[in-house]
């Protein structure tokens, strides 16, 4: 019987994993010793970075939509169906339609959810940029707004030393938003304040969930007149007031509160008890070097799913992947998984509307940051123009 | 923004690469090779070359890089699309242990994503024909 590889979650993550373990595994694949299958809730594949940009109208829906089926490679069987539970112990998952898949190697690529309700008054008083729908909220307040404050909070989540959705957005969407209102002609009318929690992973009250960039932060503020403020942790938002409280006693008040807000796992991520994270946050337990579930060999997690200490965003995905597709590649060959992923992530950072900043990290070593510059900003442009449907493909 | 960071500075092995003498030999090897460009005045055009990308970065904006990737994706979408119907079905059929029937390959039609394979490629003969017609 063919080894059947499984694969949920049709987003960056997914996709090029499965398309890399069709390459990686192609004599076994088209003898039909191993079969690829994807489950995704959409036949639609979102380039969901990039709707930070939507919040400064720069990209329309339709521009980061592209076929999933399109994106895959024809090997890979694909079925547009929601996981709704996950049996990690019998080896299977089940779909909202009621089907049943087996396998014998899974890769969770399921993503995570942002949350602003876990807020008292956040979802009601708050925007954000990490779903298309938000985002258009937040443009259209962007672009209208003539006068008065722009408050910036940003919420980790509760797991110990697991950041927030994209370490560098909303450095990068401040950074933007003081551009954006400049060339509206407006920047001197509206106050730009930037926060950050008491708790950022292992640090405390800093800028940044790094050290270095964190001390680099408040000349680039103060040469741009952004005020930044140090130990904001958004407890609730009074909606009616429009005012944000910390947990540590501060009121502040805004006319538009830009949020990271509160993250979770999805549904059936949370549902299948496989996470012991507080907050019924629902990170998946996993192996820092392998990748793989724990107590679950079989089983392989990346991206914003686990409870690893980096960033949750595209770039950890695509450094992520090739240890995946080579341990479950070496698991079928030889029996046991031969690489280990090392905490690299890859970046482009954008710091403004125009710069760019290459940047890259890993379990050991900070981003160094650096100046921005054009060729920077080129480059992330090409990304979200072009290449990045070619990373998905698993060409880059 | 170059308050971001403080400007590269050379390390102590600086100074210390340039004594060393295969470093020097190195060194004057090298301007020994370039001497007869320079006095030549052979390098004119490398200067001008690195000034026209200068002139070609500073003018490149959003609009130029969007039209740019959307060729980029376009070759590259249609490339892959391509070439992964050429490795699947060399693979198929370098698979198959006897070629099959004429009725077997009739009976092929039957399945829908060949139907639907020969209509886009009947499509690309029409639109094929539209773009070279008069």
């Amino acid at each position: 019987m063919a080894k059947r590889i499984l694969v949920v979650g049709g987003g960056i993550g997914g996709t090029m994993t499965a398309n890399s373990l069709v390459h990686k595994l192609y004599p076994e694949v088209s003898s039909g010793e191993v079969t690829v299958t994807m489950l995704s809730d959409s036949p639609d594949h979102y380039y969901k970075p990039a709707f930070m940009y939507v919040a400064f109208n720069s990209f329309s829906k339709n521009e980061l939509k592209r076929p999933q089926r399109s994106l895959l490679r024809p090997e890979i069987q694909f079925v547009v169906d929601k996981v709704a539970h996950f049996d990690f112990a019998q080896n299977r998952v089940r779909t909202q339609s009621g089907a049943i898949y087996g396998y014998d190697y899974l890769v969770v690529s399921t993503g995570c959810v942002p949350s602003p309700e876990r807020i008292e008054g956040l979802k009601e008083a708050g925007d954000h940029f990490y779903l298309h729908e938000p985002a258009r909220q937040l443009a259209d307040r962007l672009a209208r707004i003539e006068k008065g404050r722009i408050f910036i909070t940003v919420t980790f989540p509760k797991t110990p030393n697991v950041p927030h959705q994209c370490g560098i957005a909303p450095i990068e969407t401040t950074l933007m938003l003081d551009e954006f209102l400049r060339r509206r002609g407006v920047r001197e009318k509206i106050e730009i304040v930037y926060t950050y929690p008491t708790v950022s992973q292992l640090l405390r009250n800093c800028l940044f969930l790094q050290k270095q960039t964190c001390e680099v932060l408040p000349s680039i503020f103060e040469s741009k007149g952004i005020r930044f403020k140090r130990g904001f942790t958004l407890g609730r938002v009074d909606p009616d007031r429009k005012i944000a409280y910390s947990e540590e006693g501060d009121e502040q008040d805004f006319d538009i509160l830009m949020s990271t807000p509160p993250i979770r796992a999805v549904d059936a991520v949370l549902d299948s008890g496989a996470s012991q994270a507080p907050n019924d946050e629902g990170w998946l337990p996993t192996d820092r070097e392998t990748l793989q579930l724990a107590g679950h060999e079989n089983v392989y997690v990346m991206g914003d799913t686990g409870d690893l200490p980096v960033s949750k965003a595209g770039g950890t995905c695509h450094n992520q992947s090739p240890v995946v597709v080579d341990n479950i590649a070496s698991s079928l060959r030889i029996g046991y998984p031969t690489a280990a992923y090392d905490g690299k992530v890859i970046a482009v950072a954008q710091m403004g509307l125009e710069a760019g900043m290459p940047l890259w990290y890993d379990y050991e070593n900070d981003v160094e940051p650096h100046p921005p510059t054009k060729l920077g900003g080129l480059l992330r442009k090409s990304v979200n123009r072009g290449l990045y449907w070619a990373v998905a493909r698993g060409l880059v | 923004m170059t308050e971001m960071s403080t400007p590269a500075t050379p390390g102590s092995a600086g100074p210390a690469a340039f004594q060393d003498p295969d470093t020097q030999a190195g060194i004057e090897h090298l301007a020994a090779k370039v001497a007869p460009l320079l006095q030549a005045n052979r390098f004119d055009n490398v200067v001008d070359l690195l000034s026209l990308v200068a002139d070609g970065i500073d003018m490149t904006d959003e609009r130029t890089i969007e039209k740019l990737m959307a060729a980029f994706e376009g070759a590259m979408a249609a490339g892959w699309t391509l070439g992964n119907a050429a490795r699947m079905a060399g693979s198929v059929a370098g698979n198959a242990a006897e070629p099959p029937s004429l009725f077997q390959l009739a009976r092929e039609l039957r399945d829908p994503e060949v139907r639907r394979g020969l209509h886009a490629a009947v499509t690309f003969l029409r639109i094929l024909g539209r773009q070279t017609g008069p």
